[in-house]
């Protein structure tokens, strides 16, 4: 019986983070499944990859420029309406507690 | 005259149009009556359009209706991701592939049900519920581009687009018995395609043949301005590819995809492919790709995080659900709480497991660095073959929720598709087969980068040979 | 001083790029709100960055101008945080591999502070507070910054100020932004810690926030400074924490909630690749390298034999700066210019909405009123009415003269009729004048002007005056 990779406090913490509220049941859930998950893909550090360069993302090209050239577009009003609350053109969010 | 359009594959049909055969408005009603008599068993549409979303009048495919996956934004229309955290969602422009579908005047019919935000391999992990597979309704269909696959299979549309991150366009080619081709990454525009793992996602043609596979290649292939990840090369014609001759081709059948796990009937069917190839004169060689074994560990880093990431723009501020609260706090862990599956949330957080501060090292830079291992496999086989022969998945289509309460089991049977994406190559599946039970069986090749034309000629050429493609569901009039 | 300051300062300086850094809005700050939005800056499903190759110009600029390293092959990463003025909940930074590195900028004083690095990022929106709720503008989401970060070099609050004041001007006089922190174009935080004179180790670092304006900076940092050592001297811990400047109650304070340590989770941006950074590019930004401030301050000092405190005006703008010496090309009179440069003349300028950018006057007409002025052509008040009636115009001078009668009328028999005048009519000041009061003979100066609106020399005319009375007495 393998020990859990990853425990409760790792999966709340994590949540957290990726801020999902997640209650009891789903974090018991969660536990057990991202601590096999986890446990698998630690199979990787079979590896010695010390030499190795990483690769960062797919692209090919480099140096992807656009000009500085302004364009006002009018998307803003059809996202100022698909905004779930909206106050005087501008997006409403509930209070920040600093 | 209408049952005929089954018959013809989509180029066949805007042929047909063009010669005032058939008007556009016919093939159109055709399809979608069509959708709305057969869908309800096997759930592949999301969104029908009553009216076709069309513009101009040109090019090859012109008046064709096509379907699009749920994930490619089409201005105006509801785009969901089959995600309740975008039920309310509308696309305010189009992706740069849907602006080039509507530019050669093809007809947009509806969109295609798909796994939460292409997080699967069943299209189980919907919000509208599963697909259904067009051949056996109690089996999936695969995922995450269920959908389109299973409609492109049930002939409910000609032709359709999907989304490749890890197989997601070739597994559900290769259960639904259909043509599912993965372009090399940079070759088509992510633009207005909702991201899952960026550095891996493709879109690309679900079709019934290679002919038209070829067709809708040269329309969405192409650098975009608004893509800084899409490849300045030349995009050839690659219906020019249309040859039927492989002779003194080699094709690489990699010994790491033959082994345990592989089903009997999968592998006998690859194997009667090879063979059958090897008759119209290509060479077939046996090659290693040593860190096969590796792929869906590095992959299950590498696109959760990326996913997780991506993720974190649905918060109920701008678009979509809104879990309304009180504090700042609540409205995001409550909107993401309810409008995420359990999928979602499972790689949300592998994702951001595998960034945090302490486990980014151990967990991302050694995948991004084994990643630089699979990549270089590859390019050491390409010295000596021009191609790749695999089966595309290990099993045929399983039964619906066998897999669905085992994650880590329905990642493992993603081992055959997952390393083109991180090598960023071209693959495509095709149907090679099928089960003594009536299930597709694929086959899948996998191609130098930016060398698409010579897996196409290749499928052409199996196709003029075999007709395991032009079978259509006994469910739907086959 | 028994103990000693330790600064370290992070400025946010926005380029100035007509639109964003990685879409086309435009990045005017005058429009209303949510209208420079589109999907790209505002993080749409689907939608995907390209770099504004100006920004990134820009940048380089800055980097070299600041003496750094510049990396040759950078990218970007994405720090990922939730908040609602960040649309994506990530921002598009850099964080292992900034563009530039271990540069410096030499103040007046020939005190170096080395700049540790400077890197390319994306601007937040703006959050308007409200009781029970925020509001959110995505104007600003997207604008491209630069984050310039110093080594802790800076030992006070005064030179702080003197950096602040510096890389301000430098960046200003290199073209790539405005650097107006009232507008917001340029922020600042800080990091200071106290330690006793000579120790070797340094003490706990406080992170101070919300200063609005360079003078706040200061204030805020000297409040600090002797917070700091107070705690020291009265043997009390000093946290390490995130303050904030109370620019009213003039105080610095804690963040109400303790700020947890954020796990920003840094990796490469997928959706950008690299950039080159080659010779090419980095010389064609050397070419915008000016004469920079400091150089400036002392040849101005030597060459024009003004004070300090003259000096430090003029350059403080370059363009104020560059009309100055255009117009000792014309007449080398500096300090006659900077008078009136610095008084009537930026008078002016700062009630123009647009400041220098909307004077029209060209040196070599300012020149020319000054040099009426001196010719005793114009008296004080006219050459004041021309300067304003041109600054919008640049009209040839001699016309406007001739148009307005500005002319001083300096010729005595000119002027007699109006002195008996005014004589004749005030004999209160006569009387005053002869019973020994010298300035009663300013009033009939001012009488005098009155009756010839302003066009008489008043040095001729109190001559007159002072004549004629002398006649009398």
């Amino acid at each position: 019986m393998s020990h859990n990779v990853v425990d409760k406090k790792i999966v709340e913490y994590v949540s957290h983070l990726a801020r999902i509220d997640i209650d009891n049941k789903e974090k018991e859930r969660l536990t057990y499944e991202l601590s096999k998950i986890i446990g698998y893909i630690d199979k990787l550090k079979e590896l010695n990859v010390d030499s190795v360069v990483p690769t960062r993302g797919g692209f090919s090209e480099t140096n992807i420029f656009r000009s500085d050239t302004a364009e006002r577009k009018d998307y803003f009003v059809d996202m100022l309406k698909n905004a779930p609350a909206q106050e005087d053109n501008h997006f409403k969010v509930p209070k920040i507690i600093e | 005259m209408s049952l005929e359009l089954l018959d013809l594959h989509g180029w066949e049909i805007s042929q047909k149009i063009k010669e005032t055969k058939i008007s556009e408005e016919e093939v159109f009603s055709f399809f979608k009556e069509r959708i709305q008599k057969l869908d309800k068993h096997i759930n592949s549409f999301v969104e029908i359009y009553s009216n076709p979303v069309r513009e101009s009048k040109e090019s090859s495919l012109c008046g064709v209706p096509i379907a699009i996956k749920d994930n490619i934004c089409i201005r105006g229309k509801r785009i969901t991701c089959a995600s309740q955290i975008l039920n309310s969602h509308n696309a305010v422009y189009d992706a740069t592939v849907i602006r080039a579908l509507k530019d050669k005047g093809l007809s947009i019919i509806g969109t295609t049900n798909m796994d939460e935000f292409a997080f699967g391999s069943s299209t189980e992990n919907s919000c509208y519920g599963p697909t259904r597979n067009p051949w056996n309704l109690e089996c999936v269909p695969g995922g995450s581009s269920g959908g389109s696959a299973a409609a492109v299979a049930a002939r409910l549309v000609p032709f359709a687009l999907g989304s490749d991150t890890g197989g997601s366009i070739r597994q559900p080619a290769s259960f639904c018995g259909v043509v599912g081709f993965k372009p090399t990454y940079g070759r088509v525009s992510r633009f207005g395609l909702i991201a899952f793992g960026s550095s891996l996602d493709q879109i690309g043609p679900i079709t019934t043949n290679f002919v038209d596979c070829a067709h809708l290649l040269n329309i969405i292939c192409g650098f975009d301005e608004y893509d800084s990840t899409t490849s300045k090369k030349n995009v050839p014609d690659f219906t020019k590819s249309l040859i039927d001759n492989i002779r003194g081709l080699r094709i690489g059948l990699p010994r790491e995809y033959f082994g345990e796990g592989l089903d009997s009937e999968v592998e006998k069917a690859v194997r009667e492919t090879a063979e059958l190839l090897e008759k119209e004169g290509a060479k077939i060689v046996e090659i290693a790709l040593p860190h096969t074994q590796y792929a869906v560990a590095t992959y299950y880093i590498i696109a959760p995080s990326e996913a997780s990431s991506n993720l974190e723009r649905f918060d109920g501020i701008k678009y979509g659900m809104c879990k309304k609260n009180e504090d700042l706090l609540s409205l995001y862990k409550n909107t993401r709480k309810e409008g995420f599956g359990r999928e979602a949330k499972r790689r949300i957080l592998i994702g951001t497991y595998s960034l945090s501060s302490g486990y980014y090292e151990a967990y991302y830079i050694r995948a991004s660095k084994v990643r630089t291992l699979i990549k270089k496999d590859f390019e050491d086989a390409f010295l000596s073959v021009d191609a790749i022969l695999t089966p595309t998945s290990p099993v045929p289509a399983f039964k619906l929720g066998e897999k669905v309460d085992d994650p880590l089991s329905m990642y493992l049977s993603d081992i055959y598709t997952i390393s083109a994406n991180l090598a960023g190559i071209c693959a495509v599946s095709f149907p090679c087969g099928f089960t003594k039970t009536n299930l597709p069986i694929g086959a899948q090749l996998i191609g130098r980068p930016f060398d698409e034309e010579t897996l196409i000629r290749i499928g052409f050429t199996f196709q003029q040979r075999t007709d395991y493609h032009k079978r259509i569901p006994p469910l739907v009039g086959g | 001083m028994e103990y000693e300051i330790v600064i370290g300062l992070e400025v946010h300086v926005q380029l100035a790029t007509e639109s964003k850094i990685f879409c086309s809005c435009p990045t005017d700050f005058e429009s209303s709100p949510n209208t420079n939005i589109c999907p790209i800056c505002c993080g749409y499903p689907g939608v995907l960055p390209v770099l504004n190759r100006k920004a990134l110009e820009l940048a380089v600029r800055v980097a070299c101008v600041l003496n750094c390293r510049v990396n040759k092959r950078i990218y970007f990463e994405r720090k990922n945080y939730f908040y609602p003025d960040l649309p994506k909940n990530y921002q598009i930074s850099q964080y292992e591999l900034p563009l530039g590195e271990e540069g410096f900028l030499v103040l007046p004083s020939s005190k170096k502070i080395r700049i540790k690095r400077i890197h390319l990022e994306e601007d937040a929106g703006k959050l308007i507070h409200k009781e029970k709720y925020s509001l959110v503008d995505f104007n600003r989401a997207g604008i491209p910054l630069l984050e310039i970060v110093t080594h802790p070099d800076i030992s006070s609050p005064e030179e702080a100020f003197s950096y602040l004041n510096y890389l301000k001007m430098t960046i200003q006089y290199i073209g790539v932004s405005s650097c107006d922190m009232e507008k917001g174009f340029l922020r600042c935080d800080a990091n200071i810690s106290v330690k006793k004179k000579g120790s070797e180790s340094l003490g706990t670092k406080v992170e101070l926030k919300n200063m609005n304006s360079f003078r706040g900076v200061k204030n805020a940092l000297s409040y600090e400074a002797q917070r700091q050592i107070n705690c020291l001297k009265n043997k009390k811990n000093i946290f390490q924490e995130t303050r904030l400047w109370d620019e009213i109650k003039q105080k610095t304070f804690i963040m109400r909630t303790k700020e947890e340590a954020h796990d920003y989770r840094y990796f490469p941006e997928p959706d950008l690749g690299d950039f080159i950074v080659d010779d090419i590019l980095i010389e064609s930004q050397k070419e915008y390298i000016v004469e920079l401030p400091v150089a400036k301050r002392e040849r101005f000092i030597k060459m024009y034999g003004l004070s300090d405190k003259e000096v430090d005006i003029l350059i403080s703008d370059l363009s104020l700066a560059n009309f100055f010496e255009e117009a000792n090309k014309q007449l080398f009179q500096p300090k006659s210019i900077a008078n009136w440069i610095l008084g009537p003349f930026l008078e002016l300028v700062n009630s123009l909405e647009g400041g220098m950018d909307k004077v029209e006057l060209s040196p070599y007409n300012f020149s020319k009123i000054v040099q009426y002025f001196l010719e005793g052509k114009l008296n004080n008040l006219a050459a004041k009415k021309l300067l304003a009636l041109s600054i919008r115009n640049n009209k040839p001078i001699d016309e406007i003269i001739e148009e307005e009668g500005l002319s001083q009328v300096s010729k005595e028999d000119e002027l007699i009729a109006f002195v008996e005048e005014s004589l004749k009519e005030n004999q209160r000041a006569v009387n005053d004048y002869l019973g020994g009061k010298q300035q009663a003979v300013m009033f009939i100066v001012g009488q005098v002007m009155k009756k010839t609106r302003g066009k008489a020399n008043p040095k001729v005319v109190r001559e007159l005056i002072e004549r004629k009375l002398k006649q009398k007495e």
